[in-house]
């Protein structure tokens, strides 16, 4: 058994033993939690749920990205563009999301709009950041290896900077869309929809359907981890090098 | 002097750093001027590289040796003097000169080859000649068969010889070399000096400067060795190297007439090392009074 199955199994007997001790309102077990999921797969709920969240998560997180990985690089390329933009970036990472709903509400509504730009601007700061710090840190013998060579100034830029930029680019990704998931659930939370798997949620808890709240939260993560595990292959498969190099910063880079 | 390579005429460097103040108090009180401080590295350094040269250049640590090889490739800016090679002034990096690295400077994300094609990749000469290039020198430097390999795949040693091929494969007339087997253990360092001999010997005809700590490799590779002073550089002595290229070897090293070589260049540059040291201890002492 992998460590990783084993681990799985191991959380699901606590769970398990943990559930048997307590009311059905305390912890449900894993039998009930997955006959929940199995309820919200057949009426279709959960599936319509996934297709209006994920619609608005994939916008707002693809949208951050665009922006994120570029604005990253330009502000390690050219200093004084990282010198102008950090301190907003550094302000939009520090601010309490929960706060400027209302604002939010008002300008773009309680609809699909301002859930994307919520998120937009929850996982933009951070992705930015990353990518910011790997063109800042890109190590200065690799820029004059390439001058020696009488490289211009594009050719810096394609041939070095993007190319140490990508194990960057990637830790950006997987930070970007773990925020983009609670992004988007926070936002479904806050926002008085009435669609989404926020929406989901709060019924569930409203009605003291521990089960079905759950059922939907490890189906978040679980959605998260693949989404995670993926791009981790495909990182593997790009820039296999990396595995020799020691990058600093960047969350789990 | 016409066949000269490379010459240096008079050149100054100096450094500026800003100077801190040093109480808390002093922080806050507005300044008239901000404080820096010059640190002068080089000054009216001259001497002259003539054509097909091996010359080494060895000094007490922080007297500009480094600082004046950049200056060649134009890495550097003079503050005075001039900088030529080829009869021209230098500029900015020039396609004549091929610059080797202390911590050799691969790309990790390239392959062995494709580290090596890099100059001709940029120079845009199409993947099949400068495949062809790059592996020729990749034998010449003994790596046949780790083409594909990536550096970090690499001991330090093997890395530098992909550093020593990339260069050679843009065929540079003049070869500035830092220190390139700084970063190397004894052993490692030693089997490279030879290996570097032999893959000259192979590349007749560059001009080549080589700055270096260590004597034994001054002298093994070089057919002059410049000593420079302690800060600010300048020249010391320029001394030639006697012993025919074809004797460059073991034997050699372990020859007497080696010994005493090494031996009166270890008096000159120890002498500067002190002077160094000396400046030194002025230098903290009169900071803290």
């Amino acid at each position: 058994m992998t460590p990783r199955l084993g681990s799985l199994v191991g959380l699901i007997a606590i769970w398990w033993i943990l559930s048997l001790g307590a009311s059905p309102f305390g912890l449900p077990g894993p039998p009930a939690v997955f006959e929940a999921f199995v309820e919200l797969i057949e009426s279709g709920r959960l599936i319509s749920a996934l297709g209006v969240t994920l619609s608005s998560f994939a916008v707002g997180g693809l949208l951050a990205v665009l922006m994120g990985v570029p604005l990253g690089i330009l502000m390690g390329f050219r200093p004084w563009v990282g010198r102008a933009v950090d301190p907003y970036l550094t302000a939009l990472y520090v601010m309490p999301f929960s706060a400027i709903v209302p604002l939010l509400v008002l300008w773009f509504g309680i609809d699909e709009q301002v859930r994307i730009v919520f998120i937009f601007l929850f996982t933009l700061p951070q992705v930015a950041i990353v990518c910011y710090q790997g063109a800042r840190r890109t190590p200065a013998t690799l820029v004059e290896v390439a001058r020696t060579y009488m490289a211009s100034e594009r050719q810096v830029f394609w041939k070095v900077l993007i190319p140490y930029e990508v194990p960057f680019i990637f830790t950006a990704l997987r930070l970007g869309v773990g925020l983009a998931v609670q992004g988007m659930v926070v936002a479904e939370l806050l926002i008085a929809s009435l669609t989404g798997i926020g929406y989901l949620l709060e019924i569930a808890g409203a009605t003291l359907d521990l089960a079905t709240t759950l059922a939907i939260i490890i189906f978040i993560m679980v959605l998260g981890i693949t989404a995670v595990a993926i791009l981790q292959r495909i990182e593997n498969s790009v820039a296999p090098w990396r595995h020799g190099v020691t990058i600093e910063g960047g969350g789990n880079a | 002097m016409p066949d000269a390579k490379i010459v240096l005429d008079g050149v100054r460097k100096a450094y500026r750093t800003r100077k801190r103040r040093d109480s808390f108090l002093g922080r806050l009180l507005p300044e008239p001027r901000p404080q820096t401080v010059e640190v002068l590295a080089l000054d009216d350094l001259t001497f002259s590289v003539p054509e097909g040269r091996f010359v080494s250049i060895v000094g007490p640590s922080g007297c500009g040796k480094t600082t004046a090889l950049r200056m060649m490739d134009g890495l550097v800016r003079a503050d005075a003097g001039r900088v030529v090679v080829n009869g021209e002034p230098v500029t900015g990096p020039r396609p004549e000169c091929g610059f080797i690295f202390q911590d050799f400077g691969l790309y990790p994300w390239r392959s062995v080859l494709d580290n090596v094609a890099f100059g001709l990749e940029l120079r845009g000469i199409a993947r099949e000649a400068r495949y062809e290039r790059a592996r020729a020198n990749i034998e010449l430097v003994g790596l046949a068969g780790f083409e594909r390999n990536f550096p970090h795949q690499l001991s330090g040693g093997m890395q530098q010889r992909v550093g020593i091929a990339r260069t050679l494969t843009v065929e540079p007339e003049i070869l500035l070399m830092d220190e390139p087997f700084g970063a190397l253990d004894a052993l490692t360092r030693r089997v490279m000096q030879f290996e570097l001999v032999r893959i000259l010997q192979a590349r007749s005809g560059a001009t080549s400067v080589f700055v270096t700590h260590d004597l034994d490799e001054a002298i093994l590779l070089a057919d002059t060795v410049i000593v420079m002073t302690a800060r600010p550089g300048r020249v010391k002595e320029i001394v030639d190297v006697p012993f025919p290229r074809e004797e460059r070897g073991e034997p050699l090293i372990e020859s007497a007439e080696f010994s005493e070589l090494r031996h009166r260049l270890w008096k000159s540059l120890s002498e500067e090392q002190a002077a160094r040291s000396a400046s030194v201890r002025q230098s903290l002492s009169a900071s803290r009074s």
